[in-house]
């Protein structure tokens, strides 16, 4: 058991427990998580509290009641999903970058290449470590969300919900596993290190936030305040025989969108907590039959970069000269 | 004096041979060639739903894009702007600071008769000469695709909508400039420099809206700015607090406005404008924050 991956490995998790860095990225990253669920239970509650208000008004004028505002507790984690695409894929990108950077820095990759050590061995210890971290860091974040719906929401999960967490949460970790070994093989790739951190926000960029902004964007719905098949007046079977006619418009979008490895991962993520009204209170049966190709897209996605960071360590580009 | 100017004039250079800089620079142009082809798409595509719509219900129904500003095709700059510029802007600002660093030459710089101020002013002022450049080619490269796609090209007070927005644009990037600046200019580590400033406009673009107005961080790409959702005393005083420094909101209300963007909620654009002057300002002041010392220290990549 102590194959130089595994002692690597070990060292790795040493290394990440003592950097200020990496520690203060995640505790960040679970105050935003927390501070979102914070957000959206307070925005829930004002939404009772003016229904509230429109209700005794109606009562006294006389008319018939609205429904009421409805409170799924897994809705609340939508903010939390989200800042998870956005801002955890950024720390996982540092992260990742830090595992071969340090090492440049510190000038103990000669060091360690002057052992009986492959660069395969390196980049797998070096995985695995990033695969725990990030467990251990979405198992942390699993607990910070059950814990403020409680609090914060005032209600507990039931076994269902929770597994349907549980299996957002295991696409967040693949999600994150997924930046952080991206960023390992750029800075192998690449011979300038900020080089490597500047593709990857590059990359970050034109993933997670512009081509999910067009593909948003390019929504006729979205085109209108409100809504464009409200503004129109029109019920959801008369906009589904309109949209008809664009079929080729929205296949475009779709596939636009589907580029994305975020927009796999949000659409995952929503499905299973029921963010998206259509799967919401369903049972898991229904939800994994829309939800596997994202799921094997995220997969098929971690498995490439797995492979990208593991040829790029090598001892030739690892030690070549800036 | 001359010397700021000889400082801002070598960053133009740099700039000019900055590999990673022309490489944003190109994907800014080209979003700014694309945002008018996918605007102009969609557009067409609402108009055609709507035609649609009247045919299969046989009723009228007001046409939601009557009186819809030529600029409308262009509404997705404005985001490409607070995304792609504001990183654009905060890379270069760091490259420009630790470029000396790098080469060693800060010494030989600062045993001239050079003050620190002058030095980062000079960065500050060649910086945004480029952040200028960049904007104008956006802007040709906004005005020139609004003709393609409209088949005609933008009346007068069209480009001078458009030019002001670009105005806009470059004083709301400044601080973007000097933060990158001051974190390339004072930290040990270049890809510290790189984090703390993207860090820092993550928080202002997603963090400082969402608690104000309880917007979920993908709502907030859109590039009208969100309202207030709630009257909620939980929203309203996290909005009294934090609007002044919601600068991406400012930005994107002020463009909206001047673009003439149908979902405005107000027209005055006043208060943002203020706010996006206060904060360059002082993030100019920021610039104090800089020592030769921190100047001096060693740089690890």
């Amino acid at each position: 058991m102590n194959s130089p991956s595994l002692v690597i490995f070990r060292k790795e998790l040493g290394d990440a427990r003592r950097s200020r860095l990496v520690l203060l990225l995640i505790a960040g990253l679970g105050a935003i998580a927390l501070l979102s669920v914070i957000v959206a239970a307070a925005a829930y509650h004002a939404k009772v509290a003016d229904y509230q208000h429109y209700l005794d008004a109606l009562k006294q004028a006389g008319g018939t009641p609205p429904t009421a505002p409805l409170f799924f507790p897994l809705q609340l984690l939508r903010g939390a999903v989200e800042y998870l695409e956005i801002i955890g894929a950024i720390v996982a990108i540092v992260i990742g970058y830090g595992m071969t950077a340090k090492e440049k820095n510190r000038g103990t990759l000669r060091l360690l290449f002057s052992r009986p050590v492959s660069g395969a061995a390196i980049a797998l210890g070096k995985l695995l470590a990033l695969a725990v971290i990030w467990l251990a860091v979405v198992a942390a974040l699993g607990v910070v969300m059950i814990v403020s719906i409680r609090l914060v929401g005032g209600t507990g999960l039931s076994s269902l919900e929770l597994t349907k967490l549980g299996i957002a949460l295991g696409l967040s970790w693949v999600y994150l596993f997924l930046w952080s070994a991206l960023a390992m093989g750029l800075a192998g790739l690449t011979k300038q290190l900020s080089t490597a951190l500047v593709v990857g926000l590059i990359l970050w960029l034109g993933f997670v936030l512009i081509i999910p902004q067009i593909g948003d964007t390019m929504d006729p719905d979205n085109q209108v305040p409100g809504g464009l098949f409200k503004s129109l007046q029109i019920a959801k079977p008369q906009e589904k025989a309109v949209m008809a006619h664009f079929a080729g418009y929205e296949r475009t979008r779709n596939f636009l969108e589907e580029t994305s490895i975020s927009k796999h991962y949000e659409r995952g993520s929503f499905g299973y907590l029921g963010v998206k009204d259509k799967y919401n209170q369903l049972p898991l049966g229904p939800i994994n039959k829309d939800m596997w190709t994202n799921v094997a897209w995220l997969v098929g996605g971690a498995i490439l970069v797995v492979g990208l960071a593991v040829t790029q360590t090598t001892k030739r580009k690892l030690l070549r000269k800036a | 004096m001359n010397a700021l100017f000889v400082v801002a004039g070598q960053e133009i250079k740099s700039a000019t041979r900055e590999r990673l800089a022309i490489a944003l620079l190109v994907v800014f142009l080209g979003m700014a060639l694309v945002s008018s082809s996918i605007g102009w798409a969609t557009h067409h595509t609402v108009m055609s739903v709507y035609d649609q719509t009247v045919l299969q219900t046989g009723r009228h129904i007001p046409n939601p894009f009557a009186g819809a500003s030529a600029l409308e095709i262009t509404r997705n700059t404005i985001i490409y702007i607070v995304l792609i510029g504001a990183l654009l802007a905060t890379v270069v600002g760091v490259r420009s600071a630790v470029r000396d660093r790098k080469a060693g030459v800060t010494d030989l710089i600062f045993s001239r008769p050079m003050g620190t101020r002058a030095y980062m002013l000079g960065k500050l002022l060649g910086v945004q000469a480029w952040m200028g450049i960049v904007l104008v080619a956006a802007l040709l490269a906004s005005w020139l695709s609004a003709w393609v796609v409209l088949g005609a090209p933008l009346s007068w007070s069209a480009t001078a909508s458009l030019m002001g927005f670009f105005a806009v644009a470059w004083l709301f990037l400044l601080p973007f400039a000097v933060l990158g600046l001051v974190a390339g200019a004072r930290s040990g580590h270049e890809s510290t420099a790189l984090l703390v400033p993207i860090l820092i406009w993550v928080a202002v673009a997603f963090v400082i809206p969402q608690l104000g107005t309880a917007q979920n961080p993908s709502a907030l790409l859109n590039p009208v700015p969100s309202a207030a959702s709630t009257t909620d005393l939980f929203f309203k005083v996290n909005q009294a607090v934090l609007q002044p420094i919601s600068i991406t909101e400012h930005f994107k209300h002020a463009g909206s406005v001047i673009l003439q963007l149908q979902d405005v909620a107000s027209p005055a654009i006043g208060g943002d404008l203020l706010s996006l002057g206060a904060i360059a300002a002082l993030s100019v002041a920021a610039l104090a924050l800089v020592s030769r010392a921190s100047m001096r220290r060693p740089l690890h990549e």
